[in-house]
């Protein structure tokens, strides 16, 4: 009895329950930093408060704001903060300036893909695009 | 660069004061059997200290510093420090050796009568940019009134700066049910917990806030914790566990069931299975599964442990799980020496949602 109880934990625990192939989630700020940054880049040895490696933090809205708007500006651009500014909607010439893409998707300028320990998955990094394209709502 | 900045990375994945869950069941009932702490980890008791010299291959005294250090019968000191090296890879083209440390924290306990001071203190990871300020620090200190003194059960009290129990608390922190879920790495922080351990139950509430003046801790929010856990016989354990977090940001709820199962003396089964649900103040709510298994099999001083991880982020959408399967061997080569292989083989919806990753690491734990 007691065998049988644990293998339907691990069942449950290995069963992909998700319903719905696409993804409407929140295009926001707060949840993409919530749902996404705080819990794979947000970690205590990696980008929270409490580590800040490179001086980033993710594991809070206002900590991820500071990180974007003020510490490492080169994380996210809007229209607006092109050279010359362009108002929106401004193609992807705003998604590829964005660091914050290019480190999740592919490398950093030091070869890294972050986060180090995995990959995010191709939903989030998609998520993070569109909301970089749509001029990153909830950023500023 | 990319060794250097793992080594960075990971020089702050220290381990909090916690001990093996994997011995409960198996060498004995509770936590609080080995340990000074009711919640299990950082210094032992003298049934504790007896567990790691018998089971060890080669013996030797237990007791701190090989007990050539005189101490009075109040206090207790303790320690442990630990580094790991070995092979990682995130991706196919981010591989390569590491070698970093990873926890250098001593422990004190001192006694009288009914109450009781612990303190956790060493060196972790700093803040970058702020060596000076945060290299330091005490990850631990509690005042603790105890219903029974010199005992192993009754009623415990605990006041301070400590990890809220929740979940297996396992040592190794990657694994899922800590990982994301209610007990994360450096996770402690200040509360009251009253906390009742009896053989054949235990039951652990505990309120806590954030530390608002040095946040030296991952935990941002205020809630509490709940984990009971009832040996329906001496070799089978099942327990229920709840956890409510609140930040500025969002709540976080955590309701889980754990179980735990010997098999004759040397198999132990156990199971974290967490229901998370995380509403966004700003809009968003998300429904996750967390879940850890280990079986582990003990033979002579060694131990080896399997462990099976399922994180599924929303559950409302396909493609969003990531699973991990680790392999860790432990040889208990003195009372105070232990040597760990740690491989973990990790994917993204079992492989079809991008590359997996993994690491194979030797880690060398001396406990002083």
């Amino acid at each position: 009895m007691n065998v049988k109880m644990w293998l339907c934990v691990l069942l449950i625990a290995g069963c992909n329950v998700s319903s719905d192939t696409s993804d409407d989630r929140p295009q926001t700020f707060e949840f993409i930093t919530q749902a996404i940054l705080k819990p794979s880049c947000g970690t205590a040895q990696c980008h929270s408060a409490l580590k800040a490696v490179k001086g980033d933090v993710f594991d809070s809205v206002d900590g991820a704001r500071t990180t974007m708007t003020v510490t490492h500006t080169d994380l996210v651009f809007t229209c607006e903060q092109l050279e010359p500014a362009e108002t929106f909607p401004c193609g992807d010439d705003a998604l590829n300036l964005s660091y914050l893409y290019k480190v999740i998707d592919d490398k950093d300028i030091e070869g890294d893909r972050m986060p180090l320990d995995q990959a995010l998955s191709n939903k989030d990094i998609v998520l993070i695009r569109e909301w970089i394209r749509d001029d990153a709502p909830g950023l500023n | 660069m990319r060794a250097l900045v793992i080594v960075i990375v990971v020089l702050a994945a220290s381990r909090a004061a916690v001990a093996y869950p994997q011995f409960q069941l198996v060498k004995d009932q509770t936590c609080s059997a080995c340990h000074l702490s009711p919640a299990g980890g950082g210094l032992l008791s003298e049934n504790g200290l007896a567990t790691a010299e018998t089971m060890s291959q080669w013996g030797t005294a237990p007791e701190v510093f090989y007990k050539k250090l005189p101490l009075p019968t109040w206090l207790e000191l303790g320690g442990d420090v630990r580094g790991a090296g070995g092979f990682d890879q995130s991706d196919t083209d981010d591989k390569g050796f590491v070698v970093f440390p990873m926890q250098a924290d001593v422990y004190a306990a001192a006694t009288f009568g009914a109450y009781s001071v612990h303190v956790t203190a060493g060196i972790r990871d700093p803040q970058d940019g702020n060596t000076t300020a945060t290299l330091f620090a005490s990850r631990e200190h509690w005042v603790q009134w105890q219903q029974n003194p010199g005992e192993t059960d009754g009623l415990f009290v605990r006041l301070g700066r400590f990890m809220p129990v929740f979940g297996l608390r396992e040592a190794e922190h990657p694994y899922y049910d800590r990982r994301y879920g209610g007990s994360p790495l450096y996770g402690e922080t200040y509360g009251v917990a009253v906390e009742l351990v009896k053989p054949e139950y235990e039951i652990h509430a505990t309120g806590f806030i954030h530390d608002p003046i040095f946040k030296d801790s991952i935990e941002r929010g205020n809630g509490g914790a709940l984990y009971a856990e009832v040996r329906v016989t001496e070799k089978t354990s099942a327990g229920v566990e709840a956890k409510v977090d609140i930040t500025p940001d969002d709540k976080t709820t955590y309701v889980g069931v754990v179980g735990k199962q010997a098999l004759g003396g040397n198999v132990l089964i156990q199971a974290d299975v967490q229901f998370v649900h995380h509403k966004i103040d700003a809009g968003g709510i998300e429904n996750q599964i967390v879940a850890t298994a280990i079986g582990s099999y003990f033979i002579g001083p060694f131990m080896i442990d399997l462990g099976l991880n399922d994180y599924h982020e929303n559950l409302a959408y396909k493609l969003l799980d990531q699973e991990a399967v680790d392999l860790n061997a432990h040889w208990f080569a003195t009372s105070h020496l232990e040597l760990i292989l740690t491989n973990r083989f990790q994917m993204l919806a079992f492989g079809a949602d991008g590359e997996s990753s993994g690491y194979s690491l030797l880690q060398l734990h001396y406990r002083l």
